[in-house]
């Protein structure tokens, strides 16, 4: 149907996924919440993006408007563009927009268990796009479940193809659902928070399986978590989210070594450490905001250690600090210093 | 699966033993004198009443007759009428009438009832929701015998499209009376539809089914409407049981020669035999329905089937 | 967790003092305020229960003072809503019929309520075997349609002494209260897993105490909503029995016997039916219509 499905590789001139100054509101009953608040950021073949952040920073809410699945009331995407392949996913029909979905970029949630239908067995349900979208047989579509049930390392999975979703542990579900996004070998995949909801050591299973896949099937995948600990292996790439803006955008390397944005260092300092006993666990004192009362200028300056008077003024631009990385901070060199030194 | 029907069905029984008891007891053991109920208004000779008390065992103790009801009734004989005529033969006549009302007053709930409900949960809050709601509302408020007899002077009398009574028993004639009997289960389904789509429609699996680019008709048509009837079924089966009691009414109304006219008639007569072989037979059906209807809801929802 | 009830949770209150509170019971209350058709049923409710508390407010003619020779008269400026078959004026007998079959709903309601509260509280409280009968006793009530089980009820005491409307109540209220029973079960059940039971039992408190405190206003709640409706649909119940001849019985006066006596002759005279059906349909919508409002009001999963 379009010229988007043909290429695999790098893309001539551009990155294969872009988002440039994303502006998303959410009209409520008592208000409207500026959800997403000028979001760039972009992706390249084999790539991976760690999307980080608190809930109700926004960081699903774009996830979701990449995918074209937001619900459109309330939801309205008042500003910006989403380039893939150079051709903006906002601008198209739906059914151009429906090819794309699914088929180039594909999502998993975070509770298999909701986000799977409870009715179905998992193998009609991971072999349903198969069937009606690439037109297979209804027995080709079934070994081919069963293949990506095995790359995915289910065990037993000619058994358990005719399973269904509640009979399955939360990881194997995980699983489950990574075969079902797989299927029509994407050239994205979008997880949100995938490993948020399961064991701490089933979710460094998952994160390796992701890891080894992305790698197999040479795809570029977007990780969206509030989880420091699961991004630092697995991410090229760090955009931390805060009330709608990204605040700071590195290699994960330069954000773990010196962050260079208030709110980064903060969240670093507050991750409890196997080396440092005795003393108090650091916070980021204060909550985060309610969007539809964004604070004025930097929207973080409540909380900041750092703030000034041109804090509560101005919103802070992207500034470079860096090879290819960013900080949307008024003091970002002052914070820069102060994680080297 | 086997396990869950067995103990089901040990549950039945007892029920079944327990409900009729009741039923026995008021209509015999509540009246001061059983023979008088037996033959109701009518008065008594005493050789008569000597006949009587001899061929029902009326010495013997309350709990013996109940027995010996159970078993006769268990053997297909349920006893004769006041005038004599055996009930079962009455009731073998009437049957047909009340079967064929029920299943088109339920096929009438199932289609339309399910398909109002379906559109009314996609758009809901939309004109035809609102609307619907109102009309559902409306039906569930006017008691069965105020629709019915209007039903029956404006449609059947004013505007004759129907026939006033349905003592032929064709389709035609068992139509009004079944829209009747339905009006009540067809609102209840529609309502009960449209909050199970509207619920659905919102679940994960639809936001996954989006994500995985399938089409609009798909989704709400396979993937919303299989997990959304599971409890619309499973009301229906019930219904089905609640219809041939809600018969009653309807059949009065309508003049339908079936049980339930019967069971009024009886009720009037204070013929306490037929009444009794009525009720328990509609009891049995009732349960049986119920029965069905469980081990249908473990066939569509498997998250049921493994306990 | 979706978006919106993100954001939703990001409007933290704490921060910011000028947020109003987010409890059930206050945002069901502001939706209910908005709807108009709450307050048109609690209106017609309000009116209908004045009628049958004090019918001499609504008319000063004796419903019982019948005149054969004035039988089956249309509306006229004396009878406003005409005579029946035996003479007496239909408006006085349509008002005054709105104390039985209001009072059968209310006291039926009621009774039906109590019953309800005990078993779902025995049941779901203690579990067991008190559970176990429970279920069991609910599943021989529910063995048979209500309405079955109400005509052989209310056919089977002797209509010689006159005791009102009590027979009736009693019936309904016994045969009724299976479904709120469910109901408060459920919810007792629920309450029970919740934490600050567990924290109150710890603490010390005894069985009453917390069944008392802590479960029974979880149950209430959603109780109330399906007897709202039960009350509706008791009176329609109602109706039908004495429709059929198994309900209230003469010299009571009731909706139900007056629309059954006026079907033979409704051709000459539809006054003395379409009157107290109209006033029989109007209470029962009311009342669904009232309940139905609470329901959806207080229902989290529709908002």
């Amino acid at each position: 149907m379009s010229d988007l499905t043909i290429q695999r590789g790098p893309v001539p001139g551009g990155h294969l996924l872009e988002v440039r100054d994303l502006r998303v509101e959410f009209r409520t009953r008592d208000g409207v919440a500026k959800v997403i608040n000028g979001v760039s950021y972009h992706l390249d073949p084999g790539e991976t993006l760690a999307v980080l952040g608190e809930s109700g920073s926004g960081k699903s809410v774009t996830a979701q408007a990449i995918m074209g699945i937001l619900d459109m009331p309330p939801a309205r995407i008042t500003g910006g563009q989403i380039l893939y392949r150079g051709r903006d996913l906002l601008t198209m029909r739906e059914e151009e927009r429906r090819a794309v979905r699914g088929k180039e970029i594909a999502m998993i949630f975070q509770d298999a268990l909701s986000a799977l239908n409870p009715v179905f067995p998992v193998g009609w349900q991971i072999a349903e796009t198969l069937r009606h979208r690439e037109g297979m047989s209804k027995q080709d579509a079934r070994k081919r479940a069963i293949e990506l049930m095995e790359m995915v390392k289910i065990p037993a999975a000619r058994t358990r193809v005719r399973d269904y979703p509640h009979q399955f542990s939360g990881g194997m579900r995980q699983r489950v659902m990574i075969a079902m996004a797989l299927a029509m070998n994407p050239a994205i995949l979008i997880a949100d928070e995938p490993t948020t909801a399961l064991d701490v050591t089933v979710q460094a299973q998952i994160m390796d399986l992701l890891g080894e896949l992305r790698r197999e099937l040479d795809m570029a995948m977007i990780l969206i978590t509030h989880d420091l600990g699961v991004v630092a292996d697995v991410a090229d790439r760090i955009a931390v989210m805060y009330a709608g803006r990204i605040v700071e955008h590195a290699d994960v390397h330069s954000l773990y070594a010196a962050p260079a944005h208030p709110y980064t260092k903060g969240l670093l300092e507050s991750v409890p450490r196997l080396d440092a006993k005795g003393g108090q666990l650091a916070t980021i004192r204060g909550l985060p905001p309610n969007l539809m009362r964004i604070p004025s200028g930097c929207a973080f300056h409540p909380r900041c250690p750092y703030a000034r008077d041109i804090c509560r003024v101005t919103v802070p631009p992207q500034q470079v600090v860096g090879e290819g990385r960013t900080s949307a901070c008024h003091a970002a060199k002052e914070v820069l210093d102060g994680s080297r030194g | 699966m086997l396990r869950f029907v067995v103990r089901r069905l040990l549950q039945m029984i007892l029920v079944f033993f327990g409900t009729t008891f009741i039923v026995y007891w008021l209509m015999f053991a509540g009246s001061t004198d059983p023979i008088q109920a037996l033959a109701g208004e009518r008065p008594i000779s005493d050789a008569v009443r000597r006949e009587l008390t001899e061929r029902y065992h009326l010495d013997d103790p309350f709990l013996v007759r109940y027995a010996n009801y159970m078993a006769n009734l268990l053997r297909g004989d349920l006893g004769k009428q006041i005038t004599g005529r055996e009930v079962s033969e009455i009731l073998a006549q009437a049957w047909p009438y009340t079967i064929k009302l029920g299943l088109l007053a339920l096929a009438i709930v199932a289609v339309f009832g399910i398909t109002a409900g379906v559109v009314a949960g996609i758009r809901r809050g939309g004109v035809f929701d609102n609307v619907t709601l109102m009309i559902t509302l409306i039906v569930i408020g006017v008691p069965t015998f105020v629709t019915g007899f209007f039903a029956q002077y404006v449609l059947g009398v004013k505007i004759k499209i129907f026939p006033v009574t349905s003592t032929d028993g064709t389709l035609h004639s068992l139509l009004l009376p079944a829209i009747i009997l339905g009006a009540l289960s067809l609102a209840t389904a529609i309502r009960l539809t449209r909050t199970s789509v509207a619920e659905n429609l919102r679940a994960d699996y639809v936001r996954t089914a989006r994500a995985k680019g399938l089409a609009g008709r798909r989704i709400v048509g396979v993937h919303v409407l299989r997990n959304s009837l599971i409890p619309v079924v499973t009301f229906l089966g019930v219904e089905l049981g609640n219809l041939m009691g809600g018969a009653i009414v309807t059949e009065t109304i309508f003049n339908v020669p079936g049980v339930g006219f019967q069971l009024r008639n009886a009720i009037r007569l204070e013929d306490g035999p037929t009444v009794v072989a009525i009720v328990s037979i509609l009891v049995i059906i009732y349960l049986l329905t119920n029965l069905v209807v469980d081990v249908l809801y473990a066939v569509l929802d498997p998250r049921i089937r493994y306990e | 967790m979706s978006e919106l009830q993100s954001v939703a949770a990001a409007e933290v209150p704490e921060t910011v003092a000028a947020d109003r509170p987010r409890s059930l019971a206050a945002d069901a209350w502001r939706d209910l305020r908005r709807n108009p058709i709450f307050w048109i049923a609690l209106g017609l409710v309000a009116v209908l229960v004045t009628m049958a508390a004090a019918p001499s407010l609504f008319t000063s003619i004796d419903p019982r003072a019948c005149d054969l020779d004035r039988s089956n008269l249309p509306p006229s400026a004396e009878h406003w809503f005409g005579t029946n078959v035996q003479g007496c004026d239909v408006y006085a007998r349509t008002i005054y019929g709105a104390r039985a079959s209001i009072a059968v709903g209310i006291f039926s309601t009621l009774l039906a309520g109590m019953l309800a509260l005990l078993f779902g509280m025995l049941g779901g409280f203690f579990g067991g075997w008190i559970d176990a009968v429970l279920s069991r006793v609910l599943d021989i009530v529910l063995g048979i349609p209500l309405l079955l089980a109400a005509i052989v009820f209310g056919s089977s005491y002797q209509p010689g002494e006159n005791m009102g409307i009590w027979p009736v109540v009693i019936i309904l209220g016994v045969l009724g209260w299976t479904t709120a029973a469910r109901v408060v079960r459920s919810s007792v059940l629920a309450a029970k897993q919740q934490d600050y039971v567990q924290a109150a039992r710890m603490l010390g408190a005894g069985n009453l105490r917390i069944m008392f405190r802590h479960i029974l206003p979880n149950a209430l709640a959603p109780m109330i909503v399906v007897l709202t409706i039960a009350l509706g649909t008791f009176i329609a119940t109602e109706a039908t029995l004495s429709f059929l001849g198994a309900g209230l019985r003469e010299p009571t006066l009731s909706w139900g016997i007056d629309i059954s006596a006026a079907t033979t002759r409704f051709q000459d005279a539809p006054w003395p039916l379409l009157f107290p059906a109209g006033f029989l349909a109007v209470t029962v919508l009311a009342f669904i219509m009232l309940g139905d409002a609470v329901r959806e009001a207080f229902d989290p999963r529709l908002r």
